[in-house]
């Protein structure tokens, strides 16, 4: 059968960075392809590719069999191409049926009724609910993702690209979309399915590509001849232990605990809602939880960055409710934040300038406020070699080093205070697998030292690894914390979708 | 190379082109005019530049330009847009000159320091109005700033018409300050002072204090990434109030030490512009207090260039807005579209790779 | 008494539409371009331009109507300067403001100065004079009010209606409100971002042209330096006070326009109090409304976020092409 889609040979370069190297790819009519890979591999940029965000430096890009010149996504949409990018494209601001209508037309006069009964039938027709008439703003994640899939279908897509689809997802959610994506499939539709999840492409694909380092590595055309560990060594390129090496260590004193917590956003909503918890010195627990379950307001709640509107929270015996960040590091905080370019780094300054964002006004690095060069390009040399961070110079910016590197930046200089708890979010984010254990390493040797330590991630298999106990957040309430030894992929995953499971004592 | 002497460079050829620009563009008005481009430059550059008196005259008027443009600098770099300048600039003339006019039997000593902190009081506090709106409560401080200015100004020239007013006067101006609070001169015959060491000594230390201490630092860090400062423990209000009220005082001793230096009454209307003018030095010396040292040298030396062109040529000074547009906005452009001269000259084999794998 | 009595004569409402009217182009205009995200601290600098090219398109084809024209390109000139420098540059376009007001100083002065000499001797242009709709007109006390104004008060009320319209109920207006909230999702949306800024920030050109051509057309006729004094900012004021939003803004240069007209009366009717403080209200009164009547309000929430496009975009279409023969 002839492809509906076929790229050839496509390289995309940013800057000295290859993302894509000569990439050849293609989708047969009415199948799920999947394109597997690690964080940072290429495959988004692949996608963008095709659908017109970014334009290719190298290569060919053919839909049903011809070629096509695809300059922006306004040709890939008129080629019967949609995509639903990772981090949605919707405008909040706006109700459903104005973010389904957007761009889609050609004459002045906007009738929004009518638009909205037109999308009202397609929602019956795809049977994807979704309300027309209400702001994106009010939605859950899950709707807002209903919302973007009937938007590309709504403008006539063949042809379904799916960027990381399940990553704001509970595995229950995840059951309802790939329910869905069959339901279209029978309809003719193909569909790229982009994930870094071996589970769910093994459940979901017909054809599995691997993308490693911007490569194609392999293709799997049968998959009843595939186990998860042929697909992640091809992903990761070597072999690969699916588990962390852990001591079995006895926990200490109780270092961090939150007593009915409840924390507010910058907009003064109520997000954190009567959060208890208690981490004990050289324990990890993770955090799991969907994206956008209060997290981020959590993090800021317990590093000082938002204020406590009732509550209790003690770290190390020190009452630090309603302190100031300064506070909460100078009680022994260290923390990754969970967005290294806008909370981690100063992107203008210096490598080493970034090594004392919290460090400089003290000795030996200031006197008398005066900066101590010397000392500083001492510690800074010794934190370089230690935590592996690679720069020409530790004098370019921190624009200019690789995410992994950035982040090194970040652990080093927390790590390098010796902080009696350590809020780590989100750490390996975007990071390749390298980078990943590297990270990881870290946090388990803070925690053989007897650090306390909250790991925050959406990734659940991280979750399930690293920690000791396992907490799970939904709506900004604690819904229980479980022992990671009993935990599972189907106990949390029920947690995070807010379903607590009937008490059995 | 260096990097730091590579961003140098670079900054100093883009102002050299921006100016090209700008007299590029002038050249072809003047050409449409029947002036004659090279005798009319040749003017403004006598004026600005040739002789004692021509270049004493540039100097004096480079003083408040480089004194006022520090502050917005800094406030700049924080990311708070302070325009109130020209209102903290009035205000603070007004406190120099009202203590130098009713404060008697001072020393010198005492005399002039309490003046220059009274107009760096006022003008810190005219600022810090827009600066608590902004930071405590997230007000666009371009908009409060400039209003602020139309309503300093008119307060200023209110009290120059009313209870400020030197008695017998025909112009609306002050009396005259005291001896002991005036700024002593450093020649004959030119309005050169010593406003000159103090501004010199401001930058210095300025220099000092934003590159050298922990202080600036924190400075930096606030603005480039307010919430990276703030999430490694950086109290980031603390430090954009300091930047505000030094941008404002700042501005204030640009309106005092004109008084104090050789203006000695405040008339109305002393200083028109000059609160804007510091913006485009600040900006035209890419907000580093070498840059806006230098730009400011060359707006006062374009600025009195321009008035003996004007009386020699015909040409109006106003030719300079023009000049500040331009090279305000192409420096801008260069910077921000990072074009890397130094590359585009030497190749790009003098560049670092961007990172050792 | 006194005072009350301002509030009783038709003069005073008269006199406060013909004073919000250039408020109100230049803040219309500006809701279009800071809506499609391009925040515009240079509405100032454009209403200089308009003033001044307004006077010597009025001045040099001896037709106010010409004047109107040459008013609305002169602002668009800087407009276009302003596009390129935030929308192609990326510059900060707060900053880019500042230097465009700064150049559009130079421009109009020293124009005016090399036309008509430095020593200004008020060289006149035909201006507008006011339109008495008939009938409508003789209505007592609203008549003179709303039915004799000058014809730029008539473009401005159209204005609004045409603007509220353009935003609210068209497809272009949708897409422009997404250039400003969200330029990526109007990106994957097929729809040019980069086009739709450019227009609507010329667009806001031309109205600001048109609320300069108030200040030299409108019964003055001629021009000096700086006219605009700040006008510029109170239309900004206007636009965060009215939340963007027509209606809202255009009630928000009624009150700024109220203020001044009362300013003016109290003038003429010799209150004790000093000239400085009457020159002051306008300012002081938009300073006061915006602390004290409302708190600080949020704009669309990608302005002053530029849109970076891939650059390979278009040389992977052209290089397709060639491919394709």
């Amino acid at each position: 059968m002839e492809p509906v889609l076929r790229v050839h040979n496509i390289t995309k370069r940013f800057g000295l960075n290859v993302a894509n190297d000569h990439i050849s790819f293609d989708l047969k009519p009415g199948e799920v392809h999947a394109l597997l890979g690690e964080n940072g591999a290429g495959k988004s940029t692949l996608m963008n590719v095709i659908y017109g965000v970014y334009g290719a430096d190298e290569g060919e890009i053919f839909v049903r069999g011809t070629q096509a010149a695809i300059s922006s996504p306004k040709e890939a949409i008129a080629l019967g191409i949609g995509m639903v990018h990772q981090h949605f494209m919707l405008i909040p601001a706006f109700t459903v049926a104005e973010n389904i209508i957007l761009g889609m037309k050609k004459e002045l006069r906007l009738d929004m009724r009518s638009v909205e009964a037109q999308i009202l039938e397609a929602s019956r027709k795809y049977d994807l609910q979704v309300d027309p008439h209400a702001l994106v703003s009010t939605l859950s994640v899950g709707q807002q993702q209903r919302v973007e899939i009937l938007k590309v279908l709504f403008r006539g897509a063949k042809i379904l690209i799916l960027d990381e689809p399940t990553a704001v997802l509970t595995p229950q959610e995840t059951e309802e979309l790939f329910k869905i994506l069959r339901h279209l499939k029978e309809g003719g539709v193909s569909v790229i399915f982009i994930s870094h999840k071996l589970n769910e492409v093994m459940s979901i694909s017909d054809r599995v590509s691997i993308l490693r380092r911007g490569k194609i590595t392999g293709c799997f055309e049968d998959l009843s001849e595939c186990t998860p560990q042929v697909l992640a060594s091809a992903m990761v390129g070597r072999q690969v232990s699916l588990g962390v090496e852990k001591s079995v260590k006895a926990p200490g004193a109780c270092v961090l605990s939150l007593e009915k917590l409840c924390v507010s956003d910058e907009g003064k909503h109520p997000v954190i809602r009567d959060f208890d918890l208690s981490i004990l010195a050289g324990e990890i627990v993770g955090l799991a939880g969907v994206d956008g379950n209060g997290q981020s307001e959590l993090i800021k709640g317990i590093t000082g960055l938002l204020p406590i509107t009732s509550g209790r929270l003690t770290l190390d015996g020190t009452d630090l409710t309603g302190k100031t960040p300064r506070d909460f590091i100078d009680a022994g905080l260290g923390h990754i934040p969970e967005d290294r370019h806008k909370q981690g780094l100063v992107l203008s300054m210096s490598v080493r300038e970034n090594l004392f964002l919290e460090t400089i006004q003290n000795k030996p690095y200031t006197k008398g406020h005066v900066l101590q060069k010397k000392a500083m390009d001492r510690k800074a040399a010794e934190l370089a070699q230690f935590y592996d961070i690679r720069a020409a110079s530790l004098e370019l910016d921190a624009a200019s080093l690789s995410g992994g590197n950035q982040q090194k930046i970040i652990v080093g200089r927390i790590l390098d205070q010796n902080p009696k708890l350590l809020i780590a979010a989100h750490p390996t984010r975007g990071l390749d697998i390298g980078a990943t254990e590297f990270v990881h390493q870290c946090i388990l040797q803070a925690r053989e030292r007897g650090c306390a330590v909250l790991l925050i991630s959406t990734e659940l298999d991280e979750i399930l690894e690293v920690s000791d106990r396992i907490a799970v957040i939904y709506e900004g309430r604690c819904m229980g914390v479980l022992d990671a030894a009993e935990a599972t992929r189907d106990s949390v995953g029920l947690l995070m979708a807010g379903v607590r499971e009937p008490q059995t004592a | 190379m260096n990097q730091r002497v590579r961003a140098a460079l670079n900054s100093i050829i883009s102002i050299v082109l921006a100016l090209l620009l700008a007299f590029l563009v002038i050249g072809i008005l003047l050409v449409w005019q029947n002036y004659n481009p090279a005798e009319t430059f040749l003017a403004l550059f006598q004026g600005a530049f040739i002789g004692k008196s021509n270049l004493s005259a540039s100097i004096v008027l480079a003083i408040p330009l480089v004194l006022g443009g520090l502050g917005i600098a800094l406030s700049f770099r924080c990311g708070i847009f302070n325009i109130g300048g020209e209102g903290q600039l009035y205000l603070g003339a007004f406190a120099a000159t009202w203590l130098g006019v009713n404060l008697t039997g001072l020393p010198f000593w005492l005399h002039i320091p309490v003046c220059l902190l009274g107009s760096a009081l006022f003008g810190g506090l005219w600022a810090l109005i827009p600066g608590y709106l902004k930071i405590r409560r997230g007000y666009n401080e371009v908009i409060t700033s400039v209003l602020l200015n139309y309503v300093g100004v008119y307060f200023v020239n209110y009290t120059l018409a009313s209870f400020f007013k030197a008695e017998g006067a025909l112009n609306h101006q002050s009396p005259k300050i005291q001896e002991s609070a005036m700024l002593s001169k450093l020649m004959t015959g030119s309005e050169l002072n010593t406003s000159l060491f103090l501004t010199l000594a401001i930058v210095a230390l300025f220099y000092f204090i934003f590159y050298k201490t922990d202080v600036g630092f924190k400075l930096r860090a606030v603005g480039a990434n307010g919430e990276a400062a703030r999430t490694s423990g950086v109290n980031t209000r603390k430090y954009l109030l300091i930047a505000i009220i030094t941008s404002g005082a700042l501005a204030g001793m640009a309106g005092s030490v004109q008084i104090l230096g050789y203006q000695h009454v405040m008339v109305q209307n002393f200083s028109p512009n000059t609160g804007y003018d510091i913006i485009s030095v600040a900006l035209m010396g890419n907000l580093h207090p070498i840059g806006v040292l230098l730009a400011g040298f060359l707006l006062g030396a374009l600025r009195s260039g321009a008035s003996v062109m004007q009386i020699m040529i015909g040409v109006p000074v106003t030719i300079l807005y023009i000049i500040q547009g331009i090279v305000i906005l192409s420096v801008l452009g260069f910077s921000y579209a990072k074009i890397d001269f130094i590359g585009l000259f030497i190749g790009r084999s003098g560049q670092p790779k961007k990172e050792a794998v | 008494m006194g005072i009350l009595n301002i509030f009783l004569t038709p003069d005073f409402y008269s006199a406060t539409i013909r004073l919000m009217t250039p408020l109100m182009l230049a803040a219309l205009g500006g809701i279009l371009c800071e809506r499609a995200g391009i925040l515009n601290m240079a509405l100032e600098g454009q209403i200089l331009m308009g003033a001044f090219f307004a006077y010597l398109g009025a001045y040099l084809f001896n037709n106010a109507w010409m004047g109107l024209v040459v008013a609305m390109l002169g602002s668009m000139f800087l407009g276009a300067i302003h596009a390129f420098m935030s929308i192609n540059v990326k510059v900060n376009q707060v900053v880019v403001a500042l230097g465009l007001n700064t150049l559009a100083m130079g421009i109009t002065s020293t124009i005016f100065r090399f036309m008509f000499g430095t020593d200004s001797q008020m060289a006149h242009c035909p201006g507008f004079t006011a339109i008495r709709i008939p009938g409508l007109s003789d209505i007592p006390f609203l008549g003179p009010v709303l039915f004799g104004q000058y014809p730029l008060t008539y473009i401005a009320l159209a204005a609004l209606a045409g603007i509220h319209w353009l935003l609210f109920h068209t497809s272009r207006g949708l897409e422009l409100r997404a250039a400003g909230e969200n330029p990526q999702a109007l990106d994957v949306a097929g729809v040019n971002v980069i086009r739709i800024r450019w227009i609507s920030v010329l667009l806001t050109g031309a109205f600001c042209g048109l609320a300069g051509a108030c200040l030299t057309l409108n019964g003055l006729n001629t021009f000096y330096d700086n006219i605009s004094s700040g006008r510029g900012f109170i239309a900004y004021a206007a636009i965060v006070f009215g939340k963007w939003n027509p209606i809202g803004t255009t009630l928000a240069t009624l009150l700024f326009g109220a203020g001044d007209a009362l300013q003016l009366r109290m003038q003429a009717m010799n209150f004790n109090i000093p000239y400085y403080f009457y020159l002051m209200m306008p300012y002081l009164i938009t300073f006061l409304a915006l602390v004290f009547l409302m708190g600080p309000s949020k704009g669309p929430a990608a302005s002053n976020v530029p849109f970076v496009k891939d650059k390979a975009r278009k040389r992977s279409a052209k290089h397709s092409r060639m491919g394709g023969k």
